[in-house]
């Protein structure tokens, strides 16, 4: 991948995790704190933790093809990483009190959105490949 | 540097004629094999080594072309055959016959791909009619999708 596919990549990323994340907060919201009453300053959340989210990406720069096995090796650091920002971010700046279950719990979404975002490129990128053999059809019924 | 001195002649001939080609030479080297490669390719033949010993392969038969350390190969559905091409200068001698570049290293013959589809590590695989599979880098998709619409 090179610096020009990395970036388009990174800001497709970044939008599909900005959205993940405004889901992930009504759901919370609604189930967990239904009486909160949040200032507009919400609305920047999901376009900050998204940041962090997407940052990572640059683990995955490399100016060769990466293998399968490099591939997910450095999906798993890159994962870590974001953990780790999420971490920092939300606890270290002390909006969330650091106990088992909201550790916990933070972790498992973090990865749910991670885990979920790749899910949402590789349908979008099912759907390119599906536009791609139709086009590989009708160019070889053309020559 | 030393540069060939040779004299070339180009005679037209009547539609009756059998067109052909020669080259008078001193030695074949490689350039003279280089010349021999271009024709025969531009008459729809390259030249591939198995086993030691030479075979003209037709370029419909041709599935993709990969270089590997430095070695180039032309695969067909049964064999592998090493070419003396470099996969630029194939690259170039045979766009006009379908075929295109999809990685670094390799070129494939579109008429032979059956389906495209994704892989996991953020590249799409081109699936071949005998059900090989080669990977498509990201960064000639957009070049795919150009010439499969009728570009160039």
């Amino acid at each position: 991948m090179d610096i020009k596919d990395l970036l388009k990549r990174a800001a497709k990323v970044y939008f599909i995790i900005a959205t993940l994340i405004c889901f992930a907060m009504y759901i919370i919201g609604a189930l967990s704190f239904p009486e909160a009453k949040l200032g507009y300053e919400a609305f920047s959340a999901p376009l900050l933790y998204a940041l962090f989210g997407v940052v990572p990406v640059i683990i995955m720069y490399s100016s060769k093809e990466l293998s399968v096995k490099q591939f997910i090796m450095r999906k798993i650091i890159q994962l870590i990483s974001i953990e780790i920002l999420i971490f920092v971010a939300l606890l270290g700046g002390d909006y969330l009190p650091l106990t088992f279950p909201v550790a916990a719990g933070l972790f498992f979404l973090v990865a749910l959105i991670f885990v979920l975002e790749h899910v949402i490129e590789f349908l979008l990128d099912s759907k390119r490949a599906a536009d791609l053999t139709k086009d590989l059809e009708d160019y070889q019924k053309r020559s | 540097m030393n540069f060939r001195r040779t004299k070339i002649t180009v005679n037209e001939i009547s539609p009756e004629e059998l067109e052909a080609i020669t080259i008078d030479c001193h030695v074949i080297d490689d350039d003279v094999k280089e010349i021999v490669s271009f024709v025969k390719s531009r008459q729809g033949q390259l030249t591939g080594k198995l086993d030691g010993e030479l075979y003209e392969i037709s370029v419909m038969d041709i599935l993709y072309i990969e270089s590997v350390d430095n070695r180039v190969f032309m695969y067909t559905s049964k064999q592998s055959y090493e070419t003396s091409g470099k996969i630029y200068e194939l690259e170039e001698l045979l766009k006009q016959k379908h075929f295109l570049r999809i990685s670094k290293s390799s070129i494939v013959n579109l008429m032979k791909i059956k389906s495209i589809k994704p892989s996991l590590n953020a590249r799409f695989i081109a699936v071949l009619s005998n059900g090989e599979e080669i990977m498509i880098s990201r960064k000639y998709v957009a070049d795919l999708k150009k010439t499969l619409k009728g570009g160039q």
